[in-house]
C-alpha cells in the first residue's frame, strides 16, 4: 500500500481552482519529486495533502486512510510532517527549543530523538543554543528539517528546501534528503532546481497547469526528450552537463 | 542629588515595575493574539476590585488575597475570551480591536456599577518610610513593590524559557502559521497568554492601588504608558515590555526633576505626555522596537 496517495484532487484558494484532477503515488522508501513550471500548482499539490487547501474533488489518502481535508493541527499528528519554502524555522528560539517544537504533540520522551537529530545534522548540535535566526541558509534548512523530523513522520514534505541556497550548499542538502530517505522516511517535494532533484528521486511528476503532464522514474523524466526540452532547460545534452551549467548561475546566500 | 533619588528615581522604578508588568500582557496578547487590547487596563482594574472586595471580606494584607484575586479575574478573562475574542479568531486585527474597545467600556461600566466610582484605598494609615545613611529614604511599600515585581519576573521567565507551553508561547509570538503547521495546540498557547498577561495586571494594578488609591479609571489611565513600552521593546518581545516599562516609567518621573534651574523640568502635569512623546518617537525611528520585534 502506498504511504500517500492523491487521486484526481481538485481544489485552490477560496474561488480560484488550481490544482485540476492530479495524481500522485508516493511509496515507502521512495523520493518523490514534483517539477513544473512556475504556477502550475506544484506548492499547492502539497498544501493539498497537508489540509491547507479546500479540496472540490478528490481523495487524499494516507496509508490507505482518507485523510482529504484534514485540518494541518490534525494532520501533523497522524505523522505528516511539512517543511515550507519559506518561514520554517522559529528565529528567536534557538536551535534546540526549535526541535522541542517539531515534538510538540509527543508526549513521550523524545530526548533520545534529540540525540539522533543532532548526529544526523552535526552543526546544529554546536549551535543548539544560538537563536535559530542568527543561522545561515543551508543551516537554518536544516532546523527546519531537523523540526519536521523530531516526529519520526510517515512521510515528509519538502517545499522547495534548496530555495536560495547557493550550489555548495544545494549539493549538501540534497544529500541530507538522501540520507533521510535512507534512514526509513518517505519524501515528496517540491523543487526548481528539476534536474538535481531528478537525479535523486524515485519517482518524479511534471505538473502543468494543475495536471499531471509526465511522470515516470527520475530517470526516465531526465532522458525524455521533451522533458527536457520543456522543463530542464534545454535538451537531453544540457542534462547531461547540468552540473557545470549550474555552478555557473550561482544566485542566493551560502 | 539625594533628593534627586528619594523623590525621582525610586518612585520612577516603582512607576516602572508597574507599566513593566502590564506591557508583558500587552506585548504577549499584541505578539500572539494579534491586537491591541484595549482592554488590558480594565483587567487591571477588575483585578484592583476583587483585591479590594478580599481584603474587606478576609481583612488581609493586599499582597495574601491578590493570588486568589488573579485567580477570580483570570475566569472572568477567560470567558471573556470564550465569548468574544474565539468566534472572531480568522477576523482581521481592526474587528478584534474594536471588540476590546467595547469591552472596555463594558467591563468598566461594569465595575462601576458594582463597586461604585468613588475613590478608595487598599490600605489605610501612614508607615514611615525606610532611612538608609540618614537621607535614603525608600517607603516600605515601595520596597515591596520592586521585590514583587522582580519575583513576577523571574516567574514569567521561567515559563517562557523552561516550560513546554512557554516555548510554544514565544514560538507563536514568532510565527502563528508555522505554529499551526508544526502541530502546536494554538488554542492553549491563547489560554496561556491570557493566564499569564491577566495575572500580572492583576499584580500591576494592585502595586499601583498600594501605592496610590483605587478607582474605576485606574486601568485605562496605564493603558498608554503600557502600550508605550511594549512598542519601545519591540511588539511580542516579553523582556523588551520589561525593559521599556522601566525606561518610560523612570523618564516620565525624570522629566520634572529640576535639571535646570530651580523649577522642575516638565510641569508634572505634562508627565503623561512624556510616554506619548517616547511612542511617536519610536514609530517613527524605529518601528520594530529596541528589540527587534514585530512591525505590523
Amino acid at each position: 500500500m502506498p504511504v500517500l496517495q492523491l487521486e484526481s484532487v481538485s481544489g485552490g484558494y477560496g474561488e480560484t481552482e488550481i490544482l485540476h484532477g492530479t495524481n500522485m503515488v508516493v511509496e515507502r522508501d521512495q523520493i518523490v519529486t514534483i517539477i513544473g513550471p512556475n504556477g502550475a500548482g506544484k506548492s499547492t499539490a502539497m498544501k493539498a495533502v497537508f489540509g491547507l487547501l479546500n479540496l472540490t474533488a478528490g481523495r487524499v489518502l494516507l496509508n490507505g486512510k482518507d485523510i482529504t481535508n484534514t485540518p494541518p493541527e490534525k494532520v501533523v499528528s497522524l505523522g505528516v510532517c511539512y517543511v515550507p519554502q519559506t518561514a520554517n524555522i522559529f528565529p528567536n528560539l534557538t536551535v534546540q527549543e526549535n526541535l522541542e517544537m517539531g515534538a510538540f504533540v509527543r508526549r513521550d520522551d523524545f530526548r533520545p530523538r534529540l540525540q539522533e537529530i543532532y548526529q544526523m545534522f552535526p552543526p546544529l548540535w554546536e549551535k543548539r543554543r544560538q537563536a535559530a535566526g542568527t543561522l545561515s541558509g543551508g543551516q537554518r534548512q536544516m532546523v527546519a528539517m531537523g523540526k519536521a523530523l523530531m516526529l519520526e513522520p510517515e512521510i515528509l514534505l519538502l517545499d522547495e528546501p534548496t530555495a536560495g541556497l547557493s550550489p555548495k550548499f544545494r549539493g549538501e542538502i540534497f544529500q541530507i534528503v538522501k540520507d533521510i530517505n535512507k534512514a526509513g522516511t518517505p519524501i515528496l517535494m517540491v523543487e526548481q532546481n528539476a534536474k538535481q532533484s531528478l537525479k535523486i528521486a524515485d519517482r518524479g511528476y511534471v505538473l502543468v497547469d494543475g495536471q499531471n503532464r509526465y511522470e515516470g522514474t527520475g530517470q526516465e523524466l531526465l532522458s525524455d526528450p521533451e522533458v527536457g526540452e520543456m522543463f530542464l532547460g534545454g535538451g537531453r545534452s544540457a542534462a547531461e552537463n547540468g552540473p557545470s551549467e549550474e555552478r555557473s548561475s550561482g544566485e542566493g546566500t551560502p | 542629588m539625594i533628593e534627586f533619588i528619594n523623590f525621582h528615581l525610586i518612585p520612577g522604578l516603582v512607576l516602572g515595575s508597574i507599566y513593566a508588568l502590564g506591557a508583558i500582557g500587552v506585548t504577549l496578547t499584541f505578539g500572539i493574539l494579534r491586537f491591541a487590547n484595549f482592554a488590558h487596563g480594565e483587567t487591571m482594574t477588575l483585578g484592583v476590585y476583587f483585591t479590594l472586595s478580599l481584603i474587606i471580606l478576609t481583612g488581609l494584607h493586599p499582597l495574601v488575597v491578590m493570588p486568589l484575586a488573579m485567580a477570580l479575574t483570570t475566569i472572568v478573562i477567560l470567558g471573556v475570551d470564550r465569548v468574544f475574542y474565539k468566534p472572531l479568531r480568522a477576523a482581521p486585527t481592526v474587528v478584534l480591536v474594536m471588540a476590546s474597545f467595547g469591552l472596555m467600556l463594558m467591563v468598566r461600566s461594569a465595575i462601576q456599577f458594582t463597586w461604585g466610582v468613588q475613590l478608595t484605598s487598599l490600605s489605610t494609615g501612614i508607615v514611615k518610610p525606610y532611612i538608609f545613611f540618614d537621607a535614603l529614604r525608600i517607603s516600605p511599600k515601595h520596597v515591596m513593590i520592586i521585590i514583587a515585581t522582580i519575583l513576577l519576573m523571574l516567574v514569567v521567565h521561567f515559563l517562557l524559557t523552561r516550560t513546554r507551553m512557554g516555548k510554544a508561547m514565544r514560538a507563536m509570538a514568532d510565527s502563528p502559521e508555522l505554529a499551526r503547521l508544526t502541530g502546536i495546540d494554538t488554542e492553549a498557547v491563547v489560554r496561556m497568554t491570557w493566564i499569564i498577561g491577566t495575572c500580572l495586571a492583576t499584580a500591576a494594578g494592585v502595586f499601583l492601588a498600594i501605592d496610590t488609591h483605587v478607582e474605576t479609571l485606574m486601568g485605562y489611565k496605564l493603558l498608554l504608558p503600557m502600550f508605550a513600552a511594549a512598542i519601545l521593546g519591540g511588539i511580542g518581545r516579553p523582556y523588551g515590555a520589561v525593559a521599556g516599562g522601566l525606561i518610560i516609567g523612570v523618564v516620565e518621573e525624570l522629566s520634572t526633576y529640576a535639571w535646570i534651574g530651580d523649577g522642575p523640568l516638565l510641569n508634572p502635569g505634562y508627565k503623561a505626555g512624556v510616554a506619548f512623546a517616547i511612542m511617536v518617537v519610536m514609530l517613527i525611528w524605529r518601528p520594530s522596537g529596541l528589540f527587534r520585534g514585530r512591525v505590523f
